[in-house]
């Protein structure tokens, strides 16, 4: 549509000739057009009002504002979490599950790891002199490198007249403990067991002795021997692994 | 007396008040509604800053109708609740909120004969929004020029004319003539072009 709206603008002043007025308004007679002189009316009366109100507007703005902070100031302070209650709750349900997926991943272990961690490598206090055919000292150096069968098999090899017997069958059965074999760790730790010196080491032997059965059985019955004990060096160890053994994470 | 005059609610006088710049009347505004519309934003998706400025932008929009003579028909703060509750489903619209459902505060009732002349003054209200909108989308000396042309002279009482304005802003007469003819052209056309006032 052509623009109008400096007629429009004149009419509204009261300026144009009668003659010229005439005609504007029968050529509103045409809804198109009065429509747009309508919206010219409408917007320029509008901005109009606004300009003159300009003023006072701002005024009351500024009168408003105390009351604004007195009546929402209240409601301010638990803004923080007003505007983070949904992520702050997202936030501990994430928290809670990552504790939980924590908790049940530490509780978890195999039968295999459980009784690693049970065992407590401690040697016995034999002389380290080796007569035998095979050598000790490599065969621990194997055991000490982690070469778990190797050590084992070269271990059980040193002869029974041996002075290093006991604690290199000792060594076999904690080798054979490392990598599962439990048959083999019950049957090296059985030979240990009637050269042991001390009772520490008695004790040390019964403690491996017992994981090599539990391993070997998975009856929790193979810990017996040291539970039945409360002054047995093992019995406190004995009980927190029956605790874990029969946990529900695992 | 016509009708319109008879049906002019008694709480009119918080118009009047508001108007007027009346503090004791603003303040009675603010303890009776300030609660409501607060409750109202934050079971709604918003914060005690969103009730805020909504108070505030509803406050200001009654002042504007009221300096233009709005009449109330029916209670101050059923209109004012309406009014702020219809804002607030736009602006959660405007935030992208595809489904927007309202829950109103506890202990308040929704006077459903009152929604319509909420809406038809809501109407107006966007309506004079984006007139203002988009005059200030105009350049500052556009802004200027309609400005001083749509300005009543106190001496004549009449609205400055052409060469009035001319001489206020020291510029030839034909350059102001042309410019304002312009402006005017411009500011109609970016209302014709805004798909918000088809809908309106």
């Amino acid at each position: 549509m052509e623009d109008q709206t400096e007629t429009y603008e004149a009419y509204l002043r009261g300026e144009l000739p009668e003659s010229e007025r005439r005609a504007f308004e029968q050529s509103c007679s045409d809804p198109a057009r009065r429509a747009d002189f309508e919206m010219y009316q409408a917007a320029r009366n509008s901005i109009i009002h606004r300009r003159a109100i300009r003023e006072k507007e701002h005024a009351l703005r500024e009168q408003i504002q105390p009351l604004s902070k007195r009546f929402f100031a209240s409601a301010k302070k638990r803004n923080l979490w007003q505007r983070n209650r949904g992520w702050l709750r997202v936030a501990a349900i994430v928290a809670l599950v990552l504790s939980a997926f924590v908790i049940i991943q530490s509780n978890r272990y195999d039968d295999q790891r459980l009784l690693r961690i049970a065992m407590d490598e401690r040697p016995l206090s034999a002389t380290r002199g080796s007569e035998g055919l095979f050598s000790y000292p490599e065969a621990m150096i194997a055991y000490e490198q982690g070469r778990w069968a190797e050590a084992a098999k070269a271990l059980e090899m040193i002869p029974g007249d041996d002075s290093v017997y006991s604690e290199a069958q000792l060594h076999a059965g904690y080798a054979w403990l490392h990598i599962g074999e439990y048959q083999r760790a019950v049957a090296a730790l059985s030979r240990a067991l009637p050269h042991t010196i001390s009772p520490d080491q008695r004790q040390n032997v019964q403690w491996h002795l017992a994981l090599a059965e539990l391993g070997e059985s998975k009856d929790l019955a193979s810990l017996q021997p040291v539970l039945e004990q409360p002054d047995h060096s093992y019995y406190a160890q004995a009980r927190k692994l029956r605790k874990k053994w029969n946990s529900i994470w695992r | 007396m016509d009708k319109q005059k008879q049906a002019v609610h008694v709480d009119q006088r918080f118009i009047e008040g508001l108007v007027r710049h009346d503090r004791v009347i603003i303040e009675e505004i603010y303890q009776r509604n300030a609660g409501r519309i607060r409750s109202l934003v934050v079971r709604n998706s918003g914060d005690a800053d969103d009730a805020q400025d909504l108070f505030q932008e509803v406050l200001m929009a009654l002042y504007r109708q009221g300096q233009g003579g709005l009449k109330l028909r029916c209670p101050f703060d059923v209109f004012f609740y309406i009014a702020c509750r219809n804002r607030w489903i736009n602006e959660l619209k405007k935030r992208g909120r595809k489904r927007v459902t309202i829950t109103d505060p506890e202990g308040f009732t929704m006077q459903s004969a009152a929604i319509p002349e909420v809406e038809s003054w809501q109407k107006r209200e966007e309506k004079e929004h984006l007139f203002y909108q988009k005059f200030q989308e105009l350049g500052p000396s556009c802004r200027e020029l309609l400005g001083l042309s749509w300005t009543l002279n106190p001496d004549t009482g009449k609205y400055n004319s052409l060469l009035e304005v001319s001489s206020m802003l020291d510029r030839s007469y034909g350059y102001v003539r042309k410019k304002v003819g312009e402006c005017r052209a411009r500011f109609m056309q970016l209302i014709r072009e805004s798909g918000a006032y088809k809908d309106l």
